[in-house]
């Protein structure tokens, strides 16, 4: 006859919370040309130079298009995120190392 | 995210590395459903020509073009999948098994929910048992803690730190130290590509009650109180911290083997030179106070010598250290005592000396590094222009110091076995302190 292995019950030792409820995007602008496009740099090293590609090649395909750089944190506040979403008509918000 | 919501809409751009971070972020904040546009990694310190390229170039993850991407993603109406709004479940059981504990072992290894080395199986009994190290109640509400920003932040209580501290090995008496680590809502597991070294200093009565190692291996594998407070913390970061998944949540390059059980120490108080007040004082609490105090950062050395102006030589280690994110260092008593005979007869006045005297190498006062230092672009059109001093420290060759105070503040501790002067020291910031006395 076998020996019968001891079974255990554990306490789980994770603790995710609830997640949030999901929403949907926003619906989008129709076309670029004539709007006004923000762009959010978290002052890493290399964004002046990602951002000044962007634009320039924004630019090159929608003349009437133009864009506001704010310059900020790591992350993005809040009241600077409702200042500047009071100013433009779509976000470009990059990330990375 | 924070400004979709505000109505506007946004299309995240994001190096390729940090796709599954950016999807668990977005996942966090409700908005799994966002567009988001990828690009080669890395961004960081790359010229303008070569980031025109990544965004004339496809995108490594759907490989579309991706400044056409960009412009989809902002302008091409939203499908009826993306325009979808509901809950998410995500149930927790709160016991795990039946199981053998060989095949317990493997679980909780395989989930990623330990540190890879055999815990302390977490039984009813056994965390019923260190609960007796804390008056307070099961259920109440220890913090919040997240691996960084914009990671989704967890909640947790004492039974659930309880768990983990029983997970490292912990005893009851020691539960006081690792709540009031927790309460402090610090990661000991950074999610930054750079692999943080996490630190927690102990000060007070309760480094003897629990006899913390404070003397010869203060921060090796020697002592009980120590590797287990400290192990603790890594776990709970983990496991209540929401950290801990490489490449999802941790994204440091080549890892932190100090994340084993992070730097955990207690400060020899016995030890200061006279004037030379315990670093949780200096913070504001008493001296019969038991508090923890964390920090983290990108590097620490372990540095020796036996010159006689050892503050000489601590100016110069601290000249170089120019990255993320602080100066901290950790003084055996016999250095304590070096400096203390040079005249620094406070932390506080070692402190200011220090501020006073460590410059600027000569690349760091001239180079934009973004966010570590600002360069000084203003001086660096005067110096362009022939104007003095600047035009001569322009002159001057790499490695050499620009007479300029970096203003630095450096965290002084006290520490170590006095088998010899050493010490140890880097670029750690000092994040918080927590009282140990409210979770006794």
């Amino acid at each position: 006859m076998g020996k019968e292995l001891l079974e255990l019950q554990l306490m789980n030792p994770r603790g995710e919370t609830e997640p949030p409820p999901v929403l949907a995007p926003n619906l989008r602008i129709k076309d670029i040309a004539g709007k006004k496009i923000g762009l959010y740099s978290n002052s890493k090293p290399g964004m002046d130079n990602f951002y000044t590609a962007i634009d320039q090649l924004l630019k090159k395909r929608y003349p009437t298009m133009t864009t506001s750089v704010l310059k900020g944190s790591f992350e993005i506040r809040d009241e600077e995120a409702k200042a500047f979403a009071s100013q433009i008509d779509a976000f470009i918000y990059a990330v990375g190392d | 995210m924070t400004v979709e919501k505000l109505g506007i809409p946004t299309v995240p751009i994001v190096t390729s590395t940090f796709e599954w971070p950016v999807k668990n972020a977005l996942y966090a904040k409700g908005m799994a459903n966002l567009r988001t546009v990828f690009v080669p990694h890395p961004v960081a310190y790359r010229p303008a020509d070569e980031c025109r390229d990544k965004i004339l170039g496809n995108d490594p993850i759907t490989g579309k073009q991706v400044i056409r991407e960009i412009v989809e993603a902002l302008t091409t109406p939203l499908t009826e999948d993306e325009a979808k709004t509901g809950f998410i479940e995500r149930p927790r059981e709160r016991l795990i098994g039946p199981e053998t504990s060989e095949g317990l072992q493997i679980l909780f290894r395989e989930n990623g929910w330990t540190s890879y080395l055999p815990i302390v199986l977490p039984t009813e009994e056994k965390v019923a048992a260190i609960l007796k190290g804390t008056h307070r109640q099961p259920d109440e509400k220890v913090g919040e803690m997240q691996p960084s920003s914009p990671h989704e932040k967890w909640s947790y209580n004492v039974e659930e730190v309880a768990v983990n501290a029983v997970m490292a090995g912990a005893k009851p008496e020691f539960l006081p130290v690792i709540l009031a680590i927790a309460a402090t809502g610090v990661t000991a597991l950074f999610t930054s590509t750079n692999s943080f070294t996490a630190m927690v200093c102990v000060n007070g009565p309760i480094r003897r009650e629990i006899n913390m190692n404070m003397s010869i291996g203060t921060f090796g594998p020697f002592n009980h109180a120590n590797a287990s407070i400290g192990n603790a913390w890594s776990l709970l970061s983990r496991n209540l911290g929401n950290g801990g998944a490489p490449g999802k949540k941790y994204m440091g390059s080549q890892g932190q083997g100090h994340n084993y059980t992070n730097l955990c120490f207690a400060e020899r108080e016995e030890r200061l030179p006279p004037g030379w007040n315990p670093f949780h004082v200096q913070k504001g609490y008493k001296p019969e106070d038991s508090a923890v105090s964390l920090f983290h950062g990108w590097s620490w050395s372990n540095l020796g010598g036996f010159e006689s102006n050892r503050s000489k030589f601590i100016k110069r280690f601290f000249t170089y250290q120019t990255e993320c994110c602080g100066q901290t260092m950790v003084l055996d008593p016999l250095t304590a005592d070096q400096l203390y005979k040079e005249g620094f007869n406070s932390k506080e006045q070692l402190n200011q000396w220090l501020k006073e005297n460590v410059m600027f190498p000569q690349e760091e006062y001239w180079y934009y590094r973004g966010f570590q230092s600002q360069g000084h672009p203003q001086e660096f059109e005067l110096a362009k222009k022939g104007i003095e001093p600047y035009a001569s420290w322009l002159k001057l060759p790499e490695g050499a110091v620009i007479p300029v105070p970096r203003g630095v503040d450096v965290n002084i501790i006290v520490a170590g076995g006095e088998t010899n002067p050493y010490w140890q020291g880097g670029t750690l910031q000092y994040l918080a302190s927590s009282s140990i006395d409210e979770w006794r």
